[in-house]
């Protein structure tokens, strides 16, 4: 099933929309929002990790404010039970039947804020649920709607009292951004604007959850060539060889870059992979899933560092 | 440090370079007799060279022009020294190149040491003299690679020892040795004071020279020398190896050394007058008493005596089967066979063996061999001769008259150059044949009249005086006019030499006697000596010089009368009589009709010298085809490129590619097109052609014209290699692009890169992989790379 031009410029169009309402709130983070979109679009899940103050909520908000869809935004934390997130069964005295009570999870997309503080326990049925895109409680299971995306946030400085996410579960999110200071400018204009009102407030969904649907669809007909899917493979595979690193990306990682590069494709407006699409989601897709040795540890090279010369090395077929 | 800079320490490499290329090329003295002929053009023209060198490194020219002007001096050399004029003129080229071409046939037909009176040996041994030091200055100073330098120096070295099979002069040996010593040490000392010190070696100014630190233990020169005297020592502890690299000989080389081939001629006159009549050959042969029978032939005379000179004995030259046909002799006269079967007495002991003069096939077993220029034989095993062999063989008999003989052209400067060669003689000999033959206009009749004068009736034949056909042999001949068959033969091939006559002498037997019907006996008294003549078509000639007392007939052809009915005023015939007077001068002592004749003679070379002007045409255009060649390898392979078809956008990059590298620019490898179109876009510059030195300002923003080109480019690669259903570009349209993107390219160069890429491509030397063999190539990286590693 290939992409129409059409259809993807329509995605392009939408994915402009969506972008240009985020950066209404967030100013000068293009290349954030951009990968955020991305993710949306590729049905994965997004990872923000950031120090405190720079963002990570009000981009997830953000996002999600501007898809007309339903939004649930839980905060973990150690005392948050996996039932506050799946749901829980009630004895309902007048039916006089258990009934199901949605937990948080149940919604198009899901703002867990500082996600490593809640317990493994709480961690780990968050996860099943977005890699499963379904409940299970009691016997009972309930799908999740499409599109389905869970928005996290986590503090890396912060560490007392925190369940950091084992490498396992870091797996399971498509990508992992950061947002980083604003620029000067940037930051001179989010004080002039912010402080009078939330300008959260102001924002007005500019799609709605079907919209995204179909282009969902339409982002899994892109065309992959065979020498893109090298590309990837190549990549995912020198992250296994190098001794710089401990552990490489999962063959889950080459699936979620390939579809990243995909979704960032059509946000460009192209109905075919580039292998510099896979460039572009390479750091943001692999670079959280690598742990460094201890030697590269040693020296203080980030993983982002390692992969950004792996990604260097490995050339690009010609056809 | 700038490269001028550098250029200016490296002057004493340059000199040391030099002056270790001259006493290397001090080993080549074996080639020739006296070294004078080649080693003081050397000692002006290797620091031309150097000179050269210098020069263009010091203005920063790319490698190739330095080696190609280096080149160009050597030339320009070679015509100073050899032309008529410094100046390099049309006719002083001519001169030059005719030099050379002689200096390669003299090289071709002697053996070393070619002797002083070949004077024109020098122009090879000077141009590869200078050729090699182009080889080592290029190394050592240029590259600056001293230690690779020593290749073209050992080159140099092992050239007479192994060509020669002789050792050098261990002097030699010894200076060059020393001097890439020098060499070394003053590329360490630039090395150093360029770099500055090593880790770990003391820091003490004052013991910084000139030649680097004075670490005697790291040092280069050091090492080299400790190298050097294990070479030379190692081998005389090992008593196996018998290497004699270096020997006593003086540098001048070590004179004639005729190791195996003896001269027959010293054992005629004793053979002769040993007394009993002892019987040697008898030939089995239907129809007359055989006559001339050779054992070998003396082609070189050395002032002292004629001698077999050096000869080519291939291994393949078996005296078996088939004989090449005869040199000179053509077929426009008639020939007929006759069939011998010899077989030789205990008595005859022989490295030569007994044939006629032309052989046309033999069977006497390879183990002798054959001269293929001379056609007489040898044995290729000094412990094997002639006693006892029995062979056969057909001879091959010309038939021409005297006549035939006058008409004959002149003969081809090979044999011309060799077989008139002669060393200092006495004048009253060259005066002798003068007043012989000055009224003749052809060789053949010279040569009939140089004959009749010996068999006139002044002469006497005698075996009494000392044997000997040399200077003083030949005076005391001509003077006293008795002496034996040695001495007229000899006499008369020098005095056909001084009149430029090709001559030679044959040592054999005359005469058989008959036994009884059809067979034949040569014995001791019927040794014999005669001389060769050439003659154009009839190749060589018999003359018999020997009085009749002694050998009672001559050859019939040589008692001819000559029909002279070609007056000089009848112009008819003033072709062909003065064609065989048309040959280049000689050796001859100069008098005053002959410089006449020379330079009647040097008037008609300019017919002959077509050749030299047809070679130096043809390496004319050989060096412009050369000089054109990349370029127009260049513009084959882009036209065929788009001539091949295929995708036009792959067609364009391939070729955006070559262009890149043409310029001078690094091509980004291993990039996806986007990337690598970012990348170029950085080399662009404004399409304004600048004949300034000065690097243009770069950028993509430049030249937004090429800038929506080379997008353009890049979006039609990415379609056509990654999308489902790509739509190629149209090739006008992917042309367009390119050139835009060429101009920019170019224009973000200076005129010297854009000239390179004109002239000399560098895309030429690492042509872009065929889109084919890529994707071949990624689909070998696909079954063996990171799919087998992931499974």
């Amino acid at each position: 099933m290939a992409a129409e031009t059409g259809d993807v410029e329509n995605v392009a169009r939408v994915a402009a929309k969506v972008r240009d309402n985020i950066d209404a709130v967030i100013e000068g983070k293009t290349e954030v929002v951009t990968t955020a979109v991305t993710v949306l679009l590729a049905e994965g899940h997004l990872l923000i990790e950031d120090i405190p103050g720079v963002g990570k909520t009000m981009l997830s908000k953000a996002l999600a404010r501007s898809i007309d869809s339903t939004v649930r935004r839980i905060q973990f934390t150690p005392d948050l039970l996996p039932s506050d997130v799946t749901g829980v069964s009630i004895f309902n005295q007048d039916t006089r039947e258990f009934e199901f009570r949605p937990g948080g999870i149940f919604a198009n997309i899901v703002v867990g804020d500082e996600i490593n503080r809640a317990s493994p326990k709480t961690q780990s049925a968050l996860l099943e649920c977005m890699e499963e895109h379904q409940v299970t409680v009691d016997g009972n299971t309930w799908q999740l709607e499409s599109p389905f995306m869970v928005i996290a946030t986590q503090n890396p400085i912060e560490m007392e009292g925190t369940y950091a996410l084992p490498e396992a579960q870091r797996d399971r999110f498509m990508a992992r951004i950061s947002m980083g200071y604003p620029v000067h400018a940037a930051e001179i204009a989010m004080l002039a604007s912010h402080t009078s009102r939330n300008p959260l407030d102001d924002l007005e969904p500019v799609t709605d959850a079907s919209e995204i649907r179909k282009m969902i669809g339409i982002v899994n007909g892109i065309h992959c060539a065979d020498a893109v899917l090298r590309y990837a493979v190549a990549l995912t595979t020198a992250t296994r060889n190098t001794p710089d690193l401990n552990l490489g990306a999962s063959p889950r990682a080459s699936l979620h870059l390939i579809r990243a590069a995909k979704a960032y494709a059509a946000v460009h407006g192209r109905n075919y992979v580039l292998p510099d699409d896979v460039h572009a989601m390479a750091r943001p897709v692999l670079a959280h899933r690598l742990l460094p040795s201890v030697e590269a540890a040693m020296s203080s090279r980030t993983t982002g560092a390692i992969l950004d010369s792996l990604v260097a090395a490995v050339p690009v077929p010609t056809a | 440090m700038t490269g001028r800079a550098h250029a200016a320490v490296s002057l004493p490499l340059v000199m040391a370079t030099a002056v270790t290329s001259w006493f290397a090329l001090w080993s080549w003295g074996g080639f020739v007799q006296a070294s004078t002929s080649y080693l003081p053009a050397l000692f002006f023209g290797i620091p031309f060279i150097s000179a050269i060198g210098v020069l263009t490194r010091w203005v920063r020219f790319p490698i190739i022009v330095v080696v190609a002007a280096q080149l160009l001096g050597v030339l320009l050399f070679a015509n100073a020294v050899y032309g008529t004029s410094v100046i390099p003129t049309g006719g002083s080229v001519t001169a030059a190149a005719q030099a050379f071409a002689d200096s390669l046939e003299a090289m071709r037909q002697y053996a070393a040491p070619v002797p002083t009176h070949v004077r024109e040996v020098g122009p090879v041994l000077v141009l590869g003299g200078l050729v090699c030091h182009v080889l080592v200055d290029l190394c050592a100073v240029t590259l600056a690679r001293v230690p690779v330098a020593g290749l073209p120096l050992l080159i140099i070295y092992t050239l007479p020892v192994s060509i020669l099979d002789k050792s050098v002069n261990w002097l030699v040996f010894v200076l060059t040795v020393t001097g890439f010593l020098m060499m070394l040490a003053l590329q360490e000392g630039g090395r150093i004071s360029r770099w500055g010190r090593q880790f770990g070696a003391p820091v003490d100014a004052e013991r910084m020279s000139v030649f680097g630190g004075r670490d005697a233990r790291r040092h280069p020169v050091a090492l080299g020398a400790s190298a050097t005297a294990l070479a030379l020592f190692v081998p005389l502890l090992i008593p196996t190896l018998d290497l004699n690299l270096i020997g006593g000989d003086g540098p001048g080389g070590d004179g004639d050394r005729e190791v195996r081939i003896t001269n027959p001629m010293t054992d005629l006159k004793r053979d002769l007058v040993q007394g009993a009549d002892v019987p040697l050959v008898r030939v089995d042969s239907p129809g007359p008493a055989p006559e001339y029978l050779r054992t070998s032939v003396l082609t070189t005379f050395t002032g002292q005596a004629w001698t077999p000179g050096n000869r080519d004995l291939e291994g393949d030259q078996g005296a078996t089967g088939e004989m090449p046909y005869p040199i000179g002799l053509s077929n426009v006269y008639p020939t007929r066979t006759r069939d011998w079967k010899i077989s030789i007495s205990d008595n005859l002991k022989s490295w030569w063996l007994p044939t006629p003069m032309y052989v046309a096939s033999i069977e006497a077993g390879s183990e002798w061999r054959y001269d293929a220029e001379i056609l007489d034989f040898y044995t290729a095993d000094e412990d094997q001769d002639t006693r006892g062999l029995n062979y056969s063989l057909t001879e091959l008999i010309p038939d021409f008259s005297g006549q035939e003989l006058a008409d004959a052209g002149a003969p081809p400067s090979s044999i011309q150059t060799r077989f008139t060669a002669l060393p200092q003689i006495p004048d009253e000999v060259t005066q002798l044949a003068h007043d012989l033959t000055k009224d003749f206009d052809t060789d053949f009749e010279k040569a009939q009249a140089i004959q009749r004068y010996f068999r006139g009736g002044d002469f006497r034949y005698s075996t009494t005086p000392d044997p000997g056909n040399g200077n003083d042999a030949l005076v005391e001949f001509l003077q006293d006019k008795v002496g034996y068959c040695e001495q007229f033969a000899s006499a008369m091939a020098v005095m056909a030499r001084s009149v430029d006559i090709p001559a030679r002498v044959a040592v054999g037997f005359f005469q058989a006697d008959e036994l009884s019907s059809g067979e034949y006996e040569f014995s001791s008294k019927d040794l014999h000596a005669w001389p060769e003549l050439y003659f154009e078509d009839a190749g060589w000639v018999k003359f018999e010089p020997t009085p009749s007392s002694h050998i009672g007939s001559v050859p019939s052809y040589t008692n001819d009368r000559i029909d002279r009915e070609n007056p000089d005023n009848d112009p008819s015939n003033q072709t062909s009589s003065s064609a065989p007077t048309r040959r280049p001068s000689g050796n001859q002592p100069s008098t005053a009709p002959q410089q006449e004749d020379k330079k009647s003679d040097g008037d008609k070379d300019t017919g002959l010298s077509v050749v030299p002007f047809l070679w130096g045409g043809g390496g004319l255009l050989l060096l412009i085809g050369l000089a054109l060649a990349p370029r127009m390898l260049r513009r084959t392979r882009a036209t065929r490129r788009w001539h091949a078809g295929g995708d036009p956008a792959e067609v364009a990059w391939v070729e955006l590619r070559d262009v890149v590298v043409d310029v001078g620019r690094a091509w980004p490898s291993g990039r996806s097109p986007r990337a690598t179109g970012r990348e170029i876009a950085e080399f662009f510059g404004a399409e304004v052609s600048s004949a300034s030195e000065v690097i243009p300002p770069t950028g993509p923003e430049t030249n937004p014209a090429a800038m929506r080109s080379l997008t353009a480019l890049v979006a039609a690669l990415e379609q056509s290699r990654y999308a489902a259903t790509p739509t190629l570009m149209d090739v006008d349209e992917a042309r367009s692009h390119l050139d835009h993107c060429i101009g920019a390219l170019r224009g973000g160069v200076t005129q010297r890169a854009r000239w390179r890429a004109d002239w000399l491509p560098a895309s030429l030397l690492s042509p872009a992989p065929s889109s084919a063999s890529a994707r071949a190539a990624a689909g070998r990286r696909h079954r063996t790379g990171p799919i087998d590693q992931m499974s």
